[in-house]
């Protein structure tokens, strides 16, 4: 093996030290939270949490136990992502394939027409008034078909299809007396694997997270639709004012306890599944950005 | 070819979507029968066959549904009108009471709390909103209006009190809205400023004349305020062997800390005033007339703001001040608190930030006064009138079964209710404390305490029976609820009283149209967003307010920003809303 040079040397333990930085900026509030989470509410409150934990307690737990509409919140939210992100797999891939196909007319129309709503949109009310108008409003439609393609995506995977699987292909399915379905099912799909993997991780993550859709197209009274961003923020910004009694102190020392745990609880499932789609994330980055 | 083709499709696009906003614009179509309404006000029943109501409101984040609140659960229960509640959290109601408005299949029959100016002056002039000084266009009736005919109750505290129509007539000389009435003696709510007395007594800060401490023992002035946090901050007031760890003064800049140090100067806030100091003190100290008595002014503008922020930049420069002032939060003060280092701090209770031991170490401070004014001054955050309570849009048919049922909770026998359900199921009366005098109806009331189940907070069970948990004052109130015997709560509720015979909004509660809010808003968000940027960087010392030049050049450029405009139109909406003692701007 070649010696390394001097530089060299100076260089990898520069980057070292820089990934270890990094890992500590990303890990420190993932942490931080953590130990916040299983710290006494008293030593929460009074900010005598730094990093590790404070004694050691699972009363803010405890209190999320008590709170059914997590779990409501949860379970809503685990419908969303799965049913949206199928739907989102299948309307995204739907398109990109037939972009991809030069005999389609009009492609560069439809094309163009994505694009433009990258650009521009209509706006909130608008919005608000087509989904009400076709009936969507306060159901789990309504937070998923607004946000179920995403033009960004469709470029994506339309690249990956158009520069990685090669148009013979195609040709070759044809021949053998395979229909435009039969080549879509099993030629393409098959040889999309790893870019199907990103998408479910986009679109999972989106909808995991989407809190804005939710918002505005669940009635605030159908506390039983509410997803776990919406009953989250609910907890976050509890902070005990208004309290009164003899327990106002504690109920303020719990109210802040309780927000840690609470992101624990709902950071928990994306964190469980994250590792086993990361290999694929970092092949998906790539994907289109080379063309060859 | 294809830039045609694009054209047209966009084109298409775009008149669909126009048609289907059209669309939406459209009447909601209800089978209403007006003979179902039991016009009677003396019948607690409102109509015979029972109606659904749908209002639009705005909730804390402690309440669940109110529909299951005991308040609202007994008022079906008399008038048999049932309120389906749209419930928004407070952070999203502006954003999502937008959206209601265009909400066409349900729409709200009414919109309940927190109302503010500028909906009601805009939707008032659209003509989207029920008139409530109109007529009733059932019986055609005009000789009384809406309010006169079906809210007894809220139109005798109209009469008892003239303000109430003052604050919430518009414009058009029509009113609209209900106003959350608070006839409590001490009405708003104010902040308070602690400072430690245990540290002044452990440094023997009386001992030194009038320099620290006036007669009350406490910091008096400016200066002596002043004074006192130097001592803080040199000696080991905390008697800890420490002579560095004290914390003299802890505030952030949108906490009440500034409002009460800016009230030593002469004004509440840093917006716009009016100025109702009589007197002030020439250079010599001699007290002479307000030459700007009954003025609106630009505070930023005038000398006193110059000697605050002054003020606050000996303290932040000199170290008397927290240097987290840009980005102190709770977790910050309370965590100072607990380890027994801060002099001075604002908060509703000093055991929250503190905790209950060191609780009675801390006194509130009354007001200050300083070189040139000798006016003490607090700042009262809440109006006693406040137009916001409720208003109805104009598609509704049942507006006449709406002004009954609000007019419910203006009753006086039903304000109880509002705060702590029913006596002897949700509360009982404590024996053996004090009972406190009530003016209004003439008796004392005994302390009371609500019947917790077991199991569950204080709050969480008051946000099961009435709206008001965790939203602040209900919409009527007469008597200070606040009368539990927990020591710790008493005595907060004691000191907040030290402010109480001080306190001062900005302005009287105005009425502007929706150009004249307009005009405003667009003034005030500029020249707010540069006098915001220099406050800050008064205080820090980036820029100095002890040097002429410098001040000159800001007073300047507030000028270009036109600052002299909005006061004048803050003093024509005044002068319309007090034509008899019109203020003393000049008006051309």
């Amino acid at each position: 093996m070649k010696r390394q040079s001097k530089g060299d040397f100076i260089f990898q333990i520069a980057v070292y030290v820089i990934v270890a930085l990094l890992c500590v900026m990303f890990l420190y509030p993932l942490i931080y939270i953590l130990s916040l989470s299983l710290s006494s509410p008293e030593a929460v409150y009074y900010g005598q949490v730094t990093f590790l934990i404070k004694d050691f307690s699972l009363e803010a737990y405890k209190a999320i136990a008590g709170k059914m509409e997590i779990f409501t919140g949860l379970w809503n939210t685990a419908k969303m992502v799965v049913i949206g992100t199928v739907l989102s797999l299948i309307f995204t891939f739907g398109l990109a394939y037939a972009l991809t196909r030069k005999d389609l007319k009009g492609r560069r129309v439809i094309t163009a027409l994505c694009v433009f709503t990258m650009f521009f949109s209509g706006g909130l009310i608008p919005l608000y008034v087509v989904v009400q108008g076709i009936g969507l409003y306060n159901s789990l439609w309504a937070t998923i078909l607004p946000m179920s393609v995403s033009v960004w995506n469709v470029i994506v995977v339309r690249t990956f299809i158009s520069s990685s699987i090669p148009s013979d292909l195609e040709e070759a399915a044809k021949i053998d007396g395979a229909c435009d379905f039969r080549i879509y099912i099993s030629v393409i799909i098959p040889l999309c694997k790893p870019v199907i993997a990103i998408m479910i991780l986009f679109y999972a993550v989106g909808y995991w997270n989407s809190y804005f859709y939710p918002l505005v197209f669940i009635s605030p009274s159908n506390t039983d639709a509410k997803t776990l961003q919406l009953v989250l923020r609910d907890i976050l910004l509890s902070d005990g004012s208004g309290a009164i009694g003899e327990d106002a102190l504690q109920y303020k020392m719990r109210a802040e306890a309780v927000k840690y745990s609470s992101i624990v609880i709902s950071t928990l499932p994306i964190l469980i599944v994250y590792p086993f789609l990361a290999r694929h994330l970092e092949k998906g980055m790539m994907i289109g950005s080379v063309k060859g | 070819m294809f830039k045609k083709i694009l054209c047209l499709c966009l084109a298409a696009a775009l008149a669909c979507g126009a048609a289907s906003l059209f669309a939406g614009c459209g009447g909601r179509k209800v089978d209403y029968d007006p003979d179902n309404f039991i016009a009677d006000p003396n019948s607690e029943q409102i109509v015979k066959e029972k109606i659904t109501i749908n209002m639009f409101t705005m909730k804390a984040s402690i309440q669940g549904q109110w529909e299951d609140m005991y308040l609202f659960q007994e008022l079906e229960r008399r008038t048999n009108i049932h309120v389906e509640f749209e419930e928004v959290g407070l952070e999203d109601v502006a954003q999502m009471k937008g959206l209601k408005w265009e909400d066409t299949e349900n729409p709200a029959d009414a919109f309940f709390l927190g109302n503010q100016p500028y909906e009601v002056a805009q939707y008032s002039q659209l003509g989207a909103l029920r008139e409530l000084s109109g007529y009733d266009e059932y019986t055609g009736n005009t000789e009384k209006t809406l309010l006169e005919l079906y809210a007894p109750n809220y139109s005798h505290w109209m009469e008892e009190y003239p303000e109430i129509r003052r604050v919430t007539t518009q414009a058009d000389g029509k009113i609209y809205v209900f106003a959350r009435v608070a006839l409590n003696a001490e009405g708003g709510e104010v902040a308070t400023q602690y400072i430690n007395k245990k540290w002044i007594e452990n440094l023997n800060l009386a001992d030194f004349g009038d320099t620290y401490v006036g007669e009350s023992g406490l910091p008096e002035t400016t200066e002596q305020f002043y004074n006192t946090l130097k001592a803080f901050k040199e000696y080991d007031a905390n008697d800890n062997e420490n002579t560095s760890d004290e914390v003299p003064l802890i505030a952030s800049m949108n906490d009440a800390s500034l409002n009460f140090l800016s009230c030593a100067f002469g004004f509440v806030g840093t917006g716009i005033e009016i100025d109702s100091r009589e007197t002030v003190l020439d250079d010599n100290g001699n007290e002479i007339p307000n030459p700007n008595y009954n003025k609106i002014v630009w505070v930023p503008s005038t000398q006193e703001y110059r000697e605050y922020v002054q003020y606050l930049n000996r303290l932040y420069t000199e170290g008397l001040m927290h240097d987290g002032l840009f980005t102190n939060n709770d977790t910050n003060l309370n965590s100072l608190g607990i380890q027994g280092r801060l002099g001075s701090f604002t908060s509703s209770g000093a055991y929250f930030v503190v905790g209950q031991e060191k609780d009675d170490e801390y006194v509130a401070l009354p007001p200050l006064v300083s070189e040139h004014n000798n006016t003490q001054l607090a700042y009262e955050y809440a109006p006693r009138f406040d137009p916001t309570a409720l208003i109805i849009p104009k598609t509704t048919p049942y507006y006449r079964e709406i002004i009954r049922w609000m007019d419910q909770l203006y009753a006086l026998e039903n304000e109880s209710l509002q705060y702590r359900g029913e006596k002897d199921v949700h509360w009982r009366e404590v024996e053996g404390l004090e009972p406190t005098y009530d003016p209004l109806r003439d008796e004392y009331l005994n302390r009371w305490e609500l019947i917790v189940p077991e199991g569950m907070d204080e709050i969480a069970f008051q946000a099961t029976l009435t709206y008001q948990a965790g939203l602040g004052n209900a919409v009527f109130t007469t008597v200070d609820y606040d009368n539990s015997g927990d020591p710790y709560r008493m005595k907060m509720i004691e000191e907040r009283k030290t402010y109480y015979p001080y306190l001062k909004r900005y302005l009287p509660q105005l009425t502007h149209t929706a150009e004249e809010l307009e005009e405003i808003s667009a003034l005030e968000d500029s020249v707010n967003t540069y006098m915001k940027n220099n406050y800050g960087r008064f205080i820090n010392g980036e820029q100095d307010p002890f040097n002429d030049d410098v001040w000159a050049e800001f007073l300047k450029n507030m000028e270009k920003f036109r600052y002299t405009d909005i006061e004048k139109k803050y003093a024509v909406a005044y002068n319309r809303a007090f034509p008899d003692a019109p203020c003393a701007n000049e008006l051309a």
